[in-house]
């Protein structure tokens, strides 16, 4: 007997250590959501013409995860598809996650073109595509139409964006801030991005010599990697410096948690925030905390600068969006909206360059963006326009809200469908 | 500069409490637990769960939080005893560090990039101390991570039990020989630092990011601190934790913010240049 136990015994215990390695793996896999799904994510349903395949990269985990734009980009293409695709072809569609690593953005970029064999690239939101693939999207004639959060997003003939991005959305929250909320000591506390702190700087620096006053009220800039560090001791010091107004460049969970120390700490404040922390979820998490006078009486409220329209806007473009999101149980926010608006822009410009050109390539379907007519997306403050220069200065505007009552609306000074927008474009971003 | 160091006592306490069990864990199993935060962050994570699916008010989610702290410390444990128990401390070691890269993977697919409302455990008014705010949950955190290391240090000297644990980590075939339930005593000691860093994140929680890889990586600040008490020294551990933060906290709003996260690997690098400088030297005699 005993000579049949032992064997079986060092069977179940080498299938017990598999099987946990197996689960580990398998887990382990599964954090790297889309990369798995690169290649599985899909929404066509056939037809009788080739698909348009295209993809997306975008960074979905880690410290600063823009995860609802796949969905917002898949609804777009479901209801496409549902209506019998774009001339008679279906979309499909593929999509990863860089994590936010140049060596992950690279790979995928490859895999889809060179192996999948995509057309173009929709809704990319990364922190790291743009600096990574500019050669090699332009090198492969491979358009991009995405959410731009970083500098070179917005200077590739190739990469089009559809959000104002945290740079034309810095100057139109300190236009809003100083035009409206008038405070006097801001203290403002940016991500720790080396890529964007010189240009935000630089645009600082601009913006206060065309307002003459603003620069003496910029009580503090500090740089701090919010998502991995606690905010207390920034919300304290901002505290221990009298500041009366909080600006911050983040995404709504680490919104909320400074909002939530500044509670803690007995920090009296407004907060103003950039588009990427608008979603729909912050009210409810914030609850009474998100209304004004909840920090003390110097607190006028917690602002965002939202890039595209309010999902509760009256626009229909927005109404089918947001009723598409609701049947397809998509979370309607800042991201979702990105993937939504830059899967519209790219089919737009298809359906109308079809009849000239051959939008089953790569060729074809840059060429039918670069001569669309600018697109009405409802969404944005500036007609959409892929156009034929070396860069896009995209949507150059953002509609300020406010929570009130537990929901975003309007902010004061503002209507709904109007946005704050900057006068001309931004100076460019120095060599040093 | 007070309200800075002040508001240090809020990621100090939760490192003062993470050092207190990987110090307790390194001498009684002869493991640095790397995966000990991430432990604490799934069972957090349970809370949120709770409330969202079963509807539970904070007081309940939060012992239920507990409860998968201490459940996900015994699972673990029991790994460790039934294939680890005779490794070396660098296989156990390398052995947390899939245990973390599992939780973070689970972890990672609860906490997806949305806002949480995490149950507070102490949702009172903050301390004003010198004009400043301090959350009391994290006063208490601070308090209760020294009288967790001293209660610790003093149990292990004078109780039976303690005896029987410190047997167990010089000697854990010769003890298990003299009939102690060494097999027994390590999955409580898994599932007593699964509840401590249960409790530790907890307490953070509400106030901090809702990502789940920060929360995870919370244990390298606590090694730093770990270390400051020679993996030996509880009570240093649990200050040097407090001094991380602090130091942390001064750091993050100075003019080199930017460079807050190598705060712990300073700490580390000093520690360990200081530890060895005595053999460097005995080496270049």
């Amino acid at each position: 007997m005993s000579l049949f136990t032992r064997p079986r015994r060092t069977i179940m215990r080498s299938l017990a250590v598999t099987g946990a390695a197996a689960v580990v793996l398998a887990a382990a896999a599964c954090a790297s959501s889309s990369s798995s799904g690169a290649s599985g994510g899909s929404s066509s349903s056939g037809g009788s013409n080739a698909p348009i395949k295209v993809a997306q990269i975008s960074t979905l985990s880690g410290g600063y995860p823009f995860g609802d734009v796949v969905p917002g980009t898949q609804a777009y293409f479901k209801l496409i598809n549902s209506e019998g695709g774009v001339d008679g072809h279906q979309i499909q569609f593929l999509y990863g996650d860089d994590k936010g690593t140049a060596s992950q953005a690279g790979e995928l970029a490859r895999l889809y073109v060179l192996q999948d064999h995509v057309v173009g690239m929709v809704g990319n939101t990364s922190l790291a595509d743009c600096n990574t693939n500019a050669n090699f999207y332009s090198a492969n004639s491979i358009a991009v139409v995405g959410g731009a959060p970083e500098p070179a997003c917005f200077t590739q003939a190739n990469w089009d964006p559809v959000n104002a991005g945290p740079y034309y959305g810095k100057v139109v929250q300190w236009q809003y801030t100083f035009d409206v909320l008038k405070p006097t000591h801001v203290c403002e506390i940016e991500q720790n991005d080396p890529t964007s702190i010189p240009y935000y700087n630089q645009l600082r620096s601009w913006f206060e010599s065309q307002n003459p006053g603003v620069a003496a009220k910029f009580t503090e800039i500090t740089y701090t990697n919010d998502a991995t560090q606690n905010p207390t001791p920034a919300v304290a010091h901002a505290k221990a410096l009298g500041c009366d107004l909080v600006e911050l460049s983040t995404v709504a969970p680490n919104m909320v948690a400074f909002i939530k120390a500044a509670k803690s700490v007995g920090l009296d404040a407004t907060f103003i925030t950039l588009g990427s922390a608008y979603d729909t979820s912050v009210p409810g998490t914030l609850g009474s905390l998100g209304d004004p006078g909840a920090l003390g009486p110097n607190d006028k409220g917690v602002f965002v600068g939202a890039e595209l329209a309010a999902v509760n806007s009256a626009n229909p473009q927005v109404q089918l969006m947001a009723k598409t999101f609701k049947a397809d149980g998509v979370q309607a926010d800042f991201w979702s909206e990105i993937g939504w608006v830059s899967a519209a822009t790219f089919v737009d410009a298809l359906k109308e360059g079809a009849s000239h050109y051959d939008i089953t390539t790569a060729k074809g379907v840059l060429q039918a963006l670069q001569n669309m007519t600018p697109y009405n997306s409802g969404f944005a403050a500036t007609n959409l326009d892929f156009g034929s220069g070396s860069s896009h200065p995209g949507n150059r505007g953002s509609q300020m809200l406010m929570i009130k009552n537990g929901t975003w609306v309007v902010a004061p000074g503002q209507n709904d469908g109007s946005f704050e927008t900057v006068d001309g474009t931004l100076p460019a971003a120095s060599s040093s | 500069m007070v309200a800075e160091i002040l508001a240090g006592l809020v990621p100090g306490g939760v490192y003062a409490a993470l050092a207190v069990c990987i110090v307790l864990m390194y001498q009684m199993l002869g493991v640095v637990n790397l995966a000990l935060s991430a432990m604490g962050a799934l069972a957090a994570c349970m809370s949120l769960l709770s409330v969202r699916w079963l509807g539970l008010s904070p007081g309940p989610s939060t012992v239920l939080a507990v409860l998968c702290g201490a459940l996900i410390g015994v699972i673990l444990g029991l790994l460790m005893v039934r294939y680890f128990l005779e490794a070396s401390v660098e296989l156990r070691t390398t052995v947390t560090i899939a245990m973390l890269v599992g939780l973070i993977a689970v972890g990672d697919r609860i906490l997806n990039g949305a806002t949480y409302n995490f149950p507070n455990l102490f949702s009172g008014p903050s301390v004003e101390i010198f004009g400043t705010g301090v959350p009391i949950g994290s006063l208490i955190e601070v308090v209760v991570a020294i009288l967790l290391a001293v209660g610790v240090q003093v149990f292990l000297r004078t109780t039976h039990l303690g005896a029987q644990l410190r047997a167990m980590s010089e000697r854990p075939i010769t003890a298990g020989l003299l009939g102690i339930r060494v097999r027994t005593l390590t999955v409580a000691v898994w599932a007593f630092a699964g509840v401590i860093a249960t409790i530790a994140v907890m307490v953070v929680l509400p106030t901090s990011t809702t990502s789940f890889p920060p929360l995870a990586y919370l244990v390298v600040y606590a090694l730093g601190a770990a270390l400051l008490g020679l993996m030996r020294n509880m009570v240093v551990a649990a200050v040097g934790g407090v001094l991380i933060g602090m130091l942390e906290s001064i750091v993050q709003p100075s003019g080199i913010g930017r460079y807050t996260d190598a705060v712990p690997f300073v700490v580390i690098v000093f520690v360990m240049v200081w530890w060895r400088r005595r053999d460097v030297w005995s080496e270049a005699r």
